[in-house]
């Protein structure tokens, strides 16, 4: 099926509201609740002034696999919103396909609706390349480029705007800057950045990708490969980096999405089983097989 | 690079320094917006998808545009006659048999050599590695060294194997006379008056003339039968001789008067000569003079005086020749000087090896052996190393685990290795143009020391004369190096193939 | 083993005897050590037997190195009573290289040099911006369906022998550099046409690029072909050795495929990239057999180079009843005469012009050799020797060549000098006697020589020359590199060198050890340097 989208990219529509709480019972023996962190905002998604990206009816295939099934999600704007499953689920598979970082795969294919600020993305006018620029992604494992510290901060704005060397330092600065990195760093931007360590790596490569002012932050699993001082100091930017962009953020560990995010997507096997607030997800969830994974049943 | 522990990410709400700064990066987050560069960005894309693509289809152009271009001016040439003939100074007649049977036998020797060699240093390499730090040194330095020996230009094995295999480092004697041999017997060849070759043996260190009389044995050239020659002084047969040259003096007279006074052409002026002959009292064949003289005659039909008897005078030395054979045909002059010469046979081996189809095959060995190597050991690699591990565990020594379990296993890319050398060996022309030269081969090599040629190297032969069909059948010998070649690679990649299936 | 409950009587239980734990060890023991040192003996062997073969690669290096220093030595040191060793300083100061002209020597060995350095640069010029881009091509753009077609293709070329490359230089790229599909008429010096004897006016390639029938710009190409595939190969191996994830990174931000392949993708791979070129150069240094045939390096006797080549031609053989060496195979045939005019040879004013007409063989004997001579400029005297194969002159002749005047008909200048039977060859060669090569000397001069060796009934040999400017093999001051004309690299000359007799042990053949060693020494650092950058910067990746 081709990469085309089958509705018309309209303004962001309120989602259905969830439903109110359901009592939930005891579960089993030596079982811990994550602690939720509290936020400002009501439970309720729908309830957003913006949504940044808008997923519906999205259906993707690797080849003749299914990847994922009708997924419905709207994003809201500068909240963090994490998508938590067991592996194989598709998290990074649905999050790959906001910056169709998937065009690399010969076999992906999608279709349904999938907007950014309501441009289709999946329109085969919509232009890959600028697409990338308003979304930035931060993988798995850092992956810094082999070049100097500078050169990598730089490496995205250079490519989009002819920019004078004064622009430049002070994007470099302001990313660095926003990234928790610049203290550490500023006196050595010419360095090779293969030298710094697993987590200075991975806030460059954060650094890196919000040097393009982007409107979505993408995460897959960005604290993995990284100990746990390193992980807390990721957290604690991220919970910085909200103010100014939206961040979608795939995590493994429901502790850290527990801890970081607004709104939970709970996925299996390539559907959302249930999408709401944090703290509805982890202390209230609707369905059981949230409430299993949530408890540590499962997955 | 030390990392700074005592860092506490800094928020991003501390505030910019100055208001320039404000301003730049208002400026430049207003470029990165608007993304001036990108129109010229996907023109550049499309740019260089499109040069990437032709550069790499100007590769498969430049191999179809070789190939066509000699295929072209080859194919025609190619034949059964082609295959089976011997070079000659024609191009229409010249054949490759001596090259191909050079080619096989040099390729050979070299396989018999390498293969074990090959093998046998990267099992060395491979399996053998060792602990304690000299020997670990020692092997550090062998896999170096191979791999310095795989980029050295094949002309300079030439140069090794000329002073290393056809010299012996100067150690053992000259080819001309080499510190050992056998399978060669040195004689002094003697023709008698009749024109007929006769041997008598010599020893090879002593350089003078044999001095003949009657009781020197001799033997025919050919069969090196025991056969009986009269040893004559020259004064006894001078009359003999004095009657010889009276007789086709007259003869000579004879056909000088048939032919300008008498102005007989065609067969009337054969049978008229035939007569002469006869009548002359010469007693060879006229049959057997016959083939010589027509031509002659053709030429001298029109001629006269003196430019007729220069004619005949050409005529008459072949003439010498037969007759004396018909009259005196097992008289040996005792004043009769000899040429040396020698006979081989066909397990003839001598030491300094000489520029021989020997050498050749080892010079050859030398140019495959780092190849040979070098695919051998990745093959062994490829081996895994829980197959080792289980052989080890049942208590086989390590080299009944070597023998019996990893080379077998290792075996379809060793055989791969091997073919894809033999393959470079068949087209190396370098090493054996200084080992052989450029001599002009018309016999395939009768023993290991012989004269030979090969196949790349009479391609370069025909291929660097100025005439265009020697062009031509360069191309056509080229066309055959090319398939052989083509089933090479083909066997080596079935092998591949086949080795793949059942995993 | 498991410890089980014993019975009263000890014997362990389910009844079965087992022997006695010391017995079987005994056995064991007693069993394996009769085996055990023939089996350590065996394995020592092939032990010893395998590092032998290691051992024998070494020796081929060693092998290699006291064969060159050897003579590189006698070169530079020799040989009293033969001839004086030539300096270091010469060698590698010198910018002229002439070691086969006689009293006028030179041994720099820099015009050699360059004449490697040409070859090296077309061929590098040529396989390494198009091997990167189809390296780049293969690993960043292509589907593997394309890519599995074009792998294969890469590997014959990869295959294709030399001397097939040398060929194609030489018959399909010159030609095809000269745009000899559009021909010209051959000019004399006063513009006229020239004529062959049979009366066709000669003809020749439009040649708009002033490209030589023998030029290092083909030969460069056909190495550049050779090597491509090595670029592409090793380049591309790099290539896919950069982890995804740096490609991924870079998609992130917003890069096109080109910009990620060339600013991420390539400066990744670059230690193996270097490797690759280096690898490449190193194959193009010691490249013969192309440069053998495409780009002048020529062999001996024909000491000059002409272009178009000198043709020399068996015309026709009487009857084919010549006895023969044993061995040996002549074949007759006919030829026209039209055919062995070819050339446009160009002689210098100031070199004698020698070159070889016949090789006898057995059975043949020179009867007389004619030597015409069409002065087209203002000589007026030439002579002429015929000479052997040891430079002994068989006979020789002058003559005075009357003024052009007034006749401007090429005919009437014609001057003929004859060599009769006598002084040449008295006998027929006798079987196993060797060939004795015959060959003509001619003064210098500015002429067209016409030379017909007769044998027998039998002309042996014909051939003409015409004289305008020359250049020759053997005479290279260090010219300004143009690729459109030959050069002779050192390999070149190593074919040159072993291609003649070598048994004349003279200063040239330990020349050409010096020039291999040379060679063997570049093409060594090159490798160890490629090999050294492979290891030392590649990229570590998890």
């Amino acid at each position: 099926m081709p990469l085309r989208s089958t509705t018309m990219p309209t303004n962001p529509t309120p989602s259905t509201p969830e439903p109110v709480y359901a009592s939930v019972g005891p579960t089993g023996p030596s079982v811990t609740r994550p602690t939720v962190r509290s936020t400002e905002q009501s439970s309720h998604a729908a309830s957003q002034a913006e949504v940044s990206v808008r997923i519906n009816g999205f259906n993707a295939w690797y080849g003749d696999f299914h990847a994922l099934k009708n997924i419905n999600l709207n994003h809201p704007r500068q909240k963090v919103t994490a998508y938590i499953g067991s592996s194989g689920c598709g998290k990074s598979t649905l999050l790959r396909w906001i910056n169709r970082m998937n065009d690399l795969i010969p076999t992906a294919r999608a279709a349904g609706t999938l907007e950014l600020h309501g441009d289709n993305i999946l329109s085969p006018a919509c232009d890959v390349v600028e697409l990338r620029k308003r979304v930035g992604m931060v993988f798995q494992k850092p992956n810094p480029f082999p070049k100097s510290i500078y050169d990598n901060v730089a490496y995205g704005p250079r490519l989009h705007a002819r920019l004078t060397r004064d622009e430049t330092d002070a994007l470099v600065e302001r990313s660095l800057k926003a990234a928790a990195l610049w203290d550490e760093v500023s006196h050595r931007l010419k360095h090779s950045a293969l030298g710094l360590s697993g987590g200075q790596q991975q806030r460059l490569c954060i650094a890196r990708a919000i040097a393009c002012n982007p409107e979505v932050l993408l995460m897959d699993e960005p604290c993995s490969a990284l100990d746990p001082i390193a992980t807390g100091k990721i957290e604690d930017l991220i919970d910085d980096l909200r103010t100014t962009y939206t961040v979608v953020i795939v995590t493994h560990n429901m502790q850290q999405a527990a801890r970081c995010s607004d709104y939970c997507a709970f996925m299996h096997l390539g559907e959302v089983v249930e999408f709401g607030s944090t703290t509805k997800i982890f202390q209230n969830p609707e369905k059981k097989q949230t409430e299993d994974y949530i408890t540590g049943r499962f997955g | 690079m030390a990392t700074n522990m005592t860092d506490q990410p800094t928020t991003s709400k501390r505030a910019t320094a100055s208001q320039g700064d404000v301003e730049l990066l208002g400026r430049a987050s207003e470029k990165l917006r608007a993304g001036n560069r990108r129109g010229r960005r996907q023109v550049i894309e499309r740019a260089f998808r499109a040069v990437a693509m032709s550069a790499a289809t100007l590769s498969v152009l430049l191999l179809a545009w070789l190939l066509g271009s000699i295929l072209l001016r080859g194919i025609g040439h190619l034949s059964w006659d082609f295959l089976r003939g011997v070079p000659s100074r024609v191009a229409s007649e010249a054949g490759l048999m001596p090259a191909v049977v050079g080619t096989i036998f040099i390729c050979v020797i070299a396989a018999c050599f390498a293969i074990p060699i090959g093998v046998g240093t990267a099992i060395l390499l491979e399996e053998y590695r060792p602990y304690r730090r000299p020997w670990r040194q020692f092997h550090d330095f062998v896999q170096l060294n191979i791999t310095n020996l795989a980029g050295v230009p094949s002309l300079v094995y030439g140069l090794l194997g000329l002073t290393a295999f056809a010299n012996v480092f100067g150690a053992f004697g000259t080819a001309k006379s080499p510190g050992f041999e056998f399978g060669i017997g040195h004689y002094d060849q003697f023709v008698t008056a009749g024109g007929i070759a006769v041997l008598t043996p010599v020893d090879r260190s002593d350089a003078t003339p044999t001095a003949i009389n009657s009781t020197t044995p001799f033997f025919d050239r050919d069969t090196l039968a025991p056969m009986v020659v009269k040893v004559v002084e020259p004064e006894s047969i001078q009359k003999e001789m004095q009657d010889l040259d009276r007789d086709l003096e007259a003869f000579s007279a004879s056909v000088a008067r048939i032919v300008s006074e008498e102005k007989l052409t065609g067969s009337a002026l054969d049978e008229a000569v035939a007569r002469a002959w006869t009548e002359a009292g010469l007693q060879a064949d006229p049959e057997s003079i016959k083939s010589s003289l027509v031509p002659i005659l053709a030429e001298a039909a029109g001629q006269s005086g003196r430019e007729l008897r220069r004619t005949l005078r050409r005529a008459l030395r072949p003439l010498e020749q037969a007759e004396s054979a018909a009259r005196l045909p097992d008289v040996l002059l005792t004043n009769s000087v000899p040429n040396r010469t020698s006979v081989t046979s066909p397990w003839y081996f001598r030491i300094p090896l000489g520029r021989g189809v020997l050498t050749g095959g080892l010079t050859l060995m030398l140019v495959i052996l780092p190849i040979i190597i070098i695919s051998a050991q990745e093959s062994l690699r490829a081996v895994s190393g829980s197959l080792r591990q289980a052989s080890l565990a049942m208590g086989a020594s390590k080299w009944q685990t070597i023998w019996r379990v990893t080379l077998p296993g290792s075996i379809p890319g060793v055989m791969t290795g091997i073919i894809l050398a033999m393959s470079r060996a068949i087209g190396e022309a370098a090493p054996i143009l200084i080992i052989a030269g450029i001599v002009y081969i018309t016999f395939a090599p009768s023993h290991l020391m012989d004269d030979f040629t090969a196949l790349p190297l009479q391609v370069y032969n025909w291929a660097s004369r100025p005439q265009s069909e020697f062009h031509d059948i360069a191309a056509a010998g080229i066309i055959l190096l090319l398939m052989l070649l083509l089933v090479f690679n083909g066997v080596a990649v079935l092998i591949r193939q086949l080795s793949q299936k059942p995993h | 083993m498991a410890s089980n409950p014993a019975d009263a009587q000890g014997q362990p239980p389910g009844g079965a005897v087992a022997p006695r734990v010391g017995a079987e060890k005994d056995d064991l023991r007693m069993g394996r050590a009769k085996r055990v040192w023939v089996r350590r003996l065996v394995e020592g062997g092939i032990v010893t037997l395998l590092a032998g073969c290691g051992v024998f690669t070494l020796l081929i290096t060693l092998g290699i190195v006291y064969a060159l220093a050897r003579d590189t030595l006698t070169f530079f040191q020799g040989v009293p009573g033969k001839f004086e060793g030539v300096s270091p300083l010469e060698f590698f100061g010198s910018l002229h290289w002439s070691p086969l002209l006689g009293a006028d020597q030179h041994f720099g060995v820099w015009p050699l040099v360059v004449g490697t350095l040409a070859v090296t640069v077309v061929a590098v010029g040529l396989a390494g911006p198009l091997g990167l881009i189809t390296a780049i091509w293969l690993s960043e753009y292509a589907p593997s369906r394309v890519r599995n077609l074009l792998k294969p293709i890469l590997e014959i070329l990869a295959g294709v022998p030399t001397v097939v490359l040398g060929f194609f230089a030489l018959t399909v790229i010159t030609p095809t550099l000269q745009l000899a599909f559009i021909q010209r008429p051959v000019l004399d010096a006063n513009g006229q046409s020239l004529v062959d004897p049979a009366g066709k006016v000669m003809m020749q390639a439009w040649n708009p690029l002033g490209v030589e029938g023998y030029n290092v710009l083909a030969a460069g190409l056909a190495v550049g072909i050779l090597t491509l595939p090595i670029v592409t190969t090793l380049a591309e191996d790099a290539l896919r050795a950069v982890p995804r994830a740096l490609r991924e990174g870079s998609y992130g931000v917003g890069a096109t495929r080109f910009e990620t392949s060339i600013k991420v993708v390539f400066p990744a791979a670059l230690s193996g990239i270097i490797a690759a070129i280096l690898l490449a150069v190193a194959r193009c240094v010691g490249e013969t057999m192309i440069v053998a045939l495409a780009a002048g390096g020529r062999h001996v006797p024909l000491q000059y180079i002409v272009d178009p080549p000198l043709v020399i031609e068996t015309v026709a053989r009487a009857d084919g009843s010549t006895p023969l060496a044993q061995g040996q195979g002549v074949s007759s045939t006919t030829t026209s005469s039209e055919e062995a005019l070819r050339a446009v040879a160009t002689v210098r004013p100031d070199m004698p012009f020698e070159f070889p007409i016949i090789t006898l063989r057995g059975g043949e004997k020179l009867d007389e050799v004619d030597v015409s001579v069409l002065p087209t400029s203002d000589a007026t005297s030439l002579s002429a020797q015929i000479i052997d194969a040891k430079d002994n002159i068989l006979s020789e002749a002058r003559i005075d060549i009357p003024s052009p005047g007034d006749a401007d008909a090429n005919a009437h200048r014609n001057v003929s000098l004859s060599f009769p039977a006598a002084n040449l060859t008295d006998r027929p060669l006798r079987p196993g006697e060797e060939a004795r090569p015959i060959g003509v000397r001619l003064e210098s001069g500015d002429y067209r020589v016409r030379l017909t060796a007769v044998s027998g009934a039998v002309l042996l040999a014909e051939a003409t020359v015409e004289g305008e400017r020359f250049m020759s093999a053997v005479d290279r001051a260090l010219m300004p590199m143009d690729v459109r004309q030959s050069m002779q690299p050192m390999t070149g000359y190593l074919v040159q060198i072993f291609l003649g007799d070598v048994s004349n042990l003279g200063i040239e053949y330990y020349s050409s050890y010096a020039v291999a060693a040379l060679l063997f020494v570049l093409t060594l650092i090159l490798t160890m340097v490629g090999h050294l950058v492979r290891k030392r910067f590649q990229q570590k990746y998890e």
